[in-house]
């Protein structure tokens, strides 16, 4: 065997092929069992308008409820109600004939009454609530209930005479109370059935995410091979004894590789790095890191023809190592990708701050709260999954680091990460 | 020099004051008298009193304003069948002849009727 085909296997084994079963690819992962951004938007949309649907359901049911409750409470009310009118209509009857001899108006310590005639005048009142409803049999008024009965004889020239009694409210405090209970009871029952409904109906949509998941993971296992191949080779190949045209050549398919690279890193992130429990936290120079970041996307970025201008500081930030490079190398990546030819990408660097700033085609700014959706990708002029920002986005959170960017078609984009 | 009205000002005062009210008594009494005269007079005969009459109304029509309107119907058109007495007391003393007394009258003398006997004010 070659020296070369012995770093070949080498960098083959660097890869890790084994590990793709051990951690389990066909299976859910993390990132497929937790709801997506979207979906929690769809979820608690539907979850909102279902509530709220609901809610007015009940509110109707505890009016008919009440209403119902209410007119039972005036039925018992009216039996007692009309044994008191009857009363009141002989002793009526006894004054109007007696009336020269005793022009005293009956009297009752269990109730209040008063009379009135035809045309509403008042006759005679003991009534505390003096408004009356004629129109109204029974109703209860100002902590009161009335009872109207329109008399067939007219003693005392009384056509309308009315009882009034204390209302008793310890219905209406039993009622609210059965309202408030099994309202809540019902609202906490529907609002768990709606959740069921609208993971339900995510469902399809969960599963054409695990699809593409699945069919990502087998198309980077497919890839390592390959990939790794290639990358192997490059490195291997002497340039020194090669003419122009294929030195050219070879720029070409290192440039190609170092993409797939990049994309393939990604994925293998997505898959592998993602699930790991713990982090590799360390001390890392971000200023070096950036600057070797930096150097590895140059041959990207001189296809462009970009130039980087790198303002670093000293700075050092505890972070797992391949985090930060995915953080850098998906930044960068996108900087160089969605870039103009001849264009600039800046990089400052502070002790709690990073900037970069792209002369690109920018995207629209009310495209910007969706960048980090997974799978989502406003120009598809470029290659990618959409992964990258969604990874980035992760980390990011994970490490408690802030994230702004500002974006103007045809200007470029500025990405802040502060900390 | 005092004028006349200076001197005697204040008992003139006075002397219009006690004309005005007995005037006012006269009217008051002259208006009675409608009552007194052409009802009372021949009530004062008969066994139902004029306050029984007047419950009787009462009972049928409530109101003022019907109680009023129904007894000068009656007194204009008196008739078996709308009269609120018992058969009894009108085979005995028969049904009363038409009222000949003009409305204004008429109307004075069931006003002073009502006022008489109306059960609002004495009620208690």
């Amino acid at each position: 065997m070659s020296l070369k085909s012995v770093r070949l296997i080498l960098i083959l084994d660097l890869f890790g092929s084994d590990s793709w079963e051990q951690n389990g690819l066909i299976g859910k992962n993390r990132l497929t069992s937790s709801l997506l951004k979207s979906e929690t938007k769809s979820l608690v949309r539907f979850l909102t308008l279902y509530i709220l649907l609901s809610s007015v359901v009940i509110v109707l049911l505890s009016i008919f409820y009440y209403e119902s409750q209410n007119r039972l409470v005036l039925a018992q009310q009216r039996t007692l109600l009309s044994t008191y009118t009857h009363e009141m209509i002989r002793k009526l009857k006894r004054t109007h004939h007696f009336f020269e001899e005793s022009p005293i108006y009956p009297r009752d310590s269990r109730f209040q009454s008063a009379i009135y005639d035809r045309e509403y005048y008042k006759i005679f009142s003991l009534l505390e609530v003096t408004k009356v409803s004629f129109n109204e049999e029974i109703y209860r008024t100002k902590g009161k209930l009335h009872y109207v009965t329109v008399l067939d004889n007219y003693y005392l020239g009384a056509k309308y005479l009315v009882i009034e009694i204390e209302d008793d409210h310890q219905w209406i405090k039993a009622t609210l109370q059965d309202i408030v209970v099994f309202g809540l009871v019902a609202l906490i029952a529907l609002a768990l059935f709606g959740l069921y409904l609208s993971r339900l109906f995510l469902t399809p949509m969960r599963n054409s995410i695990l699809l593409l998941d699945r069919f990502i993971k087998d198309t980077t296992h497919e890839l390592n091979t390959p990939l790794s191949a290639i990358l192997a080779n490059i490195e291997l190949m002497d340039t020194s004894v090669m003419v122009e045209k294929n030195k050219k050549k070879l720029h070409r398919i290192n440039i190609a590789a170092k993409t797939v690279s990049a994309i393939y890193k990604d994925l293998t992130y997505l898959i592998l790095e993602k699930d790991r429990m713990s982090n590799e936290d360390i001390d890392i120079d971000m200023g070096r890191l950036i600057d070797d970041r930096v150097e590895y996307f140059d041959i990207l970025a001189q296809s462009k023809n970009i130039t980087f201008k790198l303002q670093l500081s000293p700075t050092l930030f505890r972070m797992d190592k391949k985090k930060a490079t995915r953080v850098v190398d998906n930044l960068l990546s996108n900087a160089i990708k969605y870039n103009r030819r001849n264009g600039t990408i800046t990089i400052m660097l502070q002790p709690n701050r990073l900037e970069i700033i792209d002369s690109g085609i920018g995207i629209e700014e009310s495209k910007i709260p969706y960048i980090f959706d997974r799978y989502l990708r406003f120009n598809q002029s470029e290659g990618g999954f959409g992964i990258g920002l969604s990874i980035v986005k992760t980390i990011l959170d994970e490490y408690r680091i802030a994230i702004e960017v500002h974006s103007k078609l045809d200007w470029g984009t500025q990405v802040i990460l502060t900390w | 020099m005092e004028s006349l009205y200076q001197r005697h000002g204040c008992s003139i005062k006075v002397w219009i004051k006690i004309l005005f009210v007995v005037m006012l008594l006269l009217s008051s009494a002259k208006a009675h008298d409608v009552f007194e005269k052409h009802c009372v007079a021949c009530h004062a005969k008969l066994p139902a009193s004029l306050e029984r009459i007047f419950f009787n109304y009462l009972l049928i029509y409530s109101s003022q304003k019907d109680t009023k309107e129904a007894i000068i119907y009656y007194l204009k058109s008196p008739d078996k069948d709308i009269s609120l007495m018992s058969d009894l007391f009108l085979d005995t003393f028969g049904v009363k002849k038409a009222t000949k007394l003009d409305d204004k009258t008429l109307k004075k003398a069931i006003d002073i009727y009502w006022e008489k006997y109306n059960v609002m004010d004495k009620i208690r």
